[in-house]
């Protein structure tokens, strides 16, 4: 008859609880699989984004600095500027009070006589021509009227020749405001030496202004080479 | 008759298996799925805070940079104001030497037109 009836029971319970065992331990696996694949899923897309996220706000942070960097150089720079300026403003106002002055001073006669005097010696000397016209300020004429025979001696002297013919210009006068001083025309008008006291003035202060600038803003101690 | 109802009990608990295990595969795919969500959340979360740090330098820059205007301009009028004092304690002094040179005219012949 081979197994009894409970043999064939038990058997079969055997064989249900293999089965219902196996199912269970398969059904471990998936879950812990499970849970493997989920941490590993999770981590991969976070580390993904972060890694975007923080490089996004790192370019963010940089352009901040930048930012600053280039408000704080912007600022030197104005400064910078605006100083610069102040010291020209300072060096422009200093020649403006030399021509006041200088233009009281001509207003004392003896010594604005020899002045002129002298201005229109150095003229001729430089120019050389046998024919020149002077011209002056409405208010000197005179004076350079009266001078004039002087100078021609002195000229023909130094140069031990040379006749020379001067004409006072009674047409065209400088500016009534101006310094003084007077503008020389030879060659008909086409050659012109200007002598005024402006361009004495401005010939020299631009002369000194290396001095100029160190008295009023001390010596420059970026500056390497001074000859 | 034994037998027929020993191997349906077993076609039973290979059924009941099988759905056993097809339940936890769908449960597996479904918790795959949710590291997307859960993924999502934890990044928004990482990205406020990371916001936050950002906003809080912006603001910083953004108060130092009016603090920085005024302390340049600040500094700069003080250096403007110490030239005056030099123009001024200086100006006679070359005042006087520029109106020198100017009187001091010498009107001399050129060299080679000299005896």
């Amino acid at each position: 008859m081979g197994l009894s009836e409970t043999d064939v029971a038990k058997q079969i319970q055997h064989m249900i609880a293999f089965i219902q065992q196996e199912a269970a331990e398969k059904v471990e696996e998936i879950e812990a699989k499970a849970e493997e694949e989920f941490n590993i899923e999770k981590s991969r897309l976070v580390s993904q984004q972060r890694v975007k996220i923080i490089e996004y706000y790192n370019k963010k942070e940089k352009q901040i600095e930048l930012q600053r960097k280039i408000q704080h150089s912007n600022l030197a720079n104005a400064s910078r500027l605006s100083i610069l300026k102040a010291r020209d403003d300072y060096v422009q106002a200093l020649k403006e009070e030399a021509r006041k002055q200088l233009t009281i001073l001509t207003q004392d006669r003896s010594k604005y006589q020899t002045i002129l005097a002298n201005l229109i010696a150095q003229g001729l000397f430089l120019l050389m021509e046998k024919e020149v016209t002077l011209r002056c300020r409405r208010n000197d004429f005179h004076l350079v009227q009266q001078l004039t025979p002087d100078i021609i001696q002195r000229y023909k002297q130094e140069l031990k020749q040379n006749d020379i013919k001067i004409t006072v210009d009674d047409k065209n006068y400088i500016a009534d405001d101006s310094a003084g001083g007077i503008e020389l025309y030879a060659m008909g008008g086409k050659i012109k030496v200007s002598n005024t006291i402006e361009a004495r003035l401005s010939m020299i202060f631009n002369q000194i202004l290396p001095e100029i600038r160190e008295k009023l803003f001390g010596i420059n101690q970026n500056r390497k080479y001074h000859d | 008759m034994l037998q027929s109802r020993g191997v349906s009990d077993l076609l039973a608990a290979e059924k009941k298996a099988q759905e056993l295990i097809e339940e936890a595969r769908k449960r597996k795919n479904k918790r795959i799925k949710d590291a997307q969500s859960e993924a999502k959340a934890e990044i928004e979360h990482f990205k406020a805070d990371r916001e936050r740090q950002y906003k809080i330098l912006e603001q910083q820059q953004l108060g130092n940079r009016t603090q920085m205007t005024e302390q340049s301009s600040k500094e700069t009028q003080i250096q403007i104001g110490a030239l005056k004092s030099q123009y001024e304690s200086n100006k006679q002094q070359l005042l006087q030497r520029i109106i020198t040179l100017v009187c001091d005219i010498k009107p001399e012949a050129h060299m080679n037109a000299r005896f």
